[in-house]
């Protein structure tokens, strides 16, 4: 197998580094559909080489060669990998599938604890806590020391964040990159990059609910400063950076992209896809003219 | 993009809009404050059930009924719940937050920004 079989994966792996920046020209809404539809690309593409390999290897096995009936390979690696390529290839493939089952499984038991949630419901718990519960009916979480620490345009902030990760089915966003991160490891820092990106959007949502974008940057570090909101610092919260990012962003001016911007942002997945065609075009070519 | 809300998505909205009001609402009213987006008897059951749940107070004006929030009388979830709340971070973990617990380092860094801000 020549390397250029990647070729394909190698371009949608571009296209993946390219929309890590789309959030710097774009708005979080388009950046965070471009970021995640590249990472769904570059899972699919990977996935397809691995069985384009795996074919290869495995029909090098004379009896495998004669069930598909195809020509057996007269020296190793003449299908394009050896026996052994293909077994590794096998491998990676059933460990990608096994991760991401048990990322499934986690969301699913996380979710568990919280299928009473309806609409609104206040907890009683000493950590500032809100946070939106996805599915129908689906809700928001709010704790009662949260809502006494806020003034009324602070506590609507808060509902109007966690009712858009609802309404624009931000959980579909987050489990999808995490869900490819599971699969692919080295993907986890784009999925996180999609999980702030989530944020972001149901910021700026909040902001237009309230008519204003600093109220929302004042909320987001009233919450993030009360005392109890602190964690110790072996469980250092990932996501503590992106507070700061996400209240600097509202302080500062809305950007508004530029059309070339935009076009560039969706060109960018229009190639992935291409890409991606290309990857499974060659695995059926494979399978249709085994060398 | 929006699509057909979730209903437990349609409380939030509502108890948002009453959050915005200084006045007792009557369901009109709320439905005014959300431009129209729902039908009358939709904001009425909303209404009824958040009143069920203690998050909202209401008065009888003339033949209907006026609503206000009512956070500090709000039934408390159950306690299943809460024991997944308290227990760790890992049965949240997959959910969204309103902002995550922050490192002392990090809490250090918002509020020298925020100073810098106000100056």
């Amino acid at each position: 197998m020549s390397w250029q079989l990647a070729i394909p994966l190698l371009i949608v792996t571009l296209a993946v580094v390219a929309a890590w920046f789309a959030p710097h020209i774009v708005g979080p809404v388009l950046a965070l559909w471009v970021l995640v539809s590249s990472m769904v690309l570059a899972t699919l593409a990977s996935m397809v080489l691995l069985l384009q390999i795996a074919a290869a290897g495995l029909s090098e096995v004379p009896f495998i060669a004669d069930v598909l009936g195809w020509c057996r390979a007269i020296y190793g690696g003449q299908h394009g990998a050896t026996p052994l390529v293909g077994v590794v290839a096998v491998i990676t493939l059933a460990a990608m599938a096994w991760r991401t089952r048990s990322y499934a499984r986690e969301v699913r038991l996380s979710r568990d604890n919280f299928t009473e949630v309806e609409g609104i419901t206040i907890v009683d718990v000493e950590r500032p806590v809100a946070f939106a519960v996805p599915g129908n009916p689906g809700g928001v979480v709010i704790s009662r020391s949260m809502l006494d620490a806020l003034d009324k345009v602070e506590r609507r902030v808060v509902l109007a964040h966690e009712n858009a990760h609802l309404r624009y089915h931000h959980h579909a966003f987050v489990h999808t990159a995490n869900s490819c991160a599971a699969a692919i490891p080295v993907l986890t820092p784009f999925a996180r990059k999609a999980v702030f990106l989530t944020e972001r959007w149901a910021d700026e949502t909040a902001a237009e609910k309230v008519g204003s974008r600093s109220a929302v940057a004042s909320a987001i570090a009233k919450v993030a400063l009360l005392p109890t909101n602190q964690a110790p610092l072996f469980a250092q919260a990932l996501s503590g950076g992106d507070v700061i990012t996400r209240y600097e962003a509202l302080e500062s001016p809305k950007r508004v992209p530029r059309r070339t911007t935009i076009l560039a942002a969706v060109s960018t997945v229009a190639i992935a896809i291409s890409a991606t065609l290309l990857q499974f075009h060659q695995l059926i070519d494979f399978a249709s003219h085994p060398r | 993009m929006a699509g057909r809300r979730p209903i437990g998505a349609l409380e939030n909205e509502i108890l948002g809009v009453l959050w915005n009001s200084d006045r007792p609402m009557t369901p009109s009213d709320v439905l005014a404050g959300l431009n129209g987006e729902l039908a009358y008897t939709t904001v009425m059951t909303v209404l009824g059930r958040l009143w069920n749940k203690g998050l909202v107070e209401r008065v009888r004006v003339g033949r209907a009924f006026a609503y206000t929030s009512a956070i500090s009388e709000a039934d408390l979830s159950a306690d299943r719940m809460r024991a997944a709340l308290d227990r760790s971070s890992d049965s949240l973990a997959t959910m969204s937050h309103f902002v995550a617990s922050l490192d002392p380092a990090t809490q250090e860094q918002l509020r020298a920004l925020l100073k810098k801000r106000s100056k």
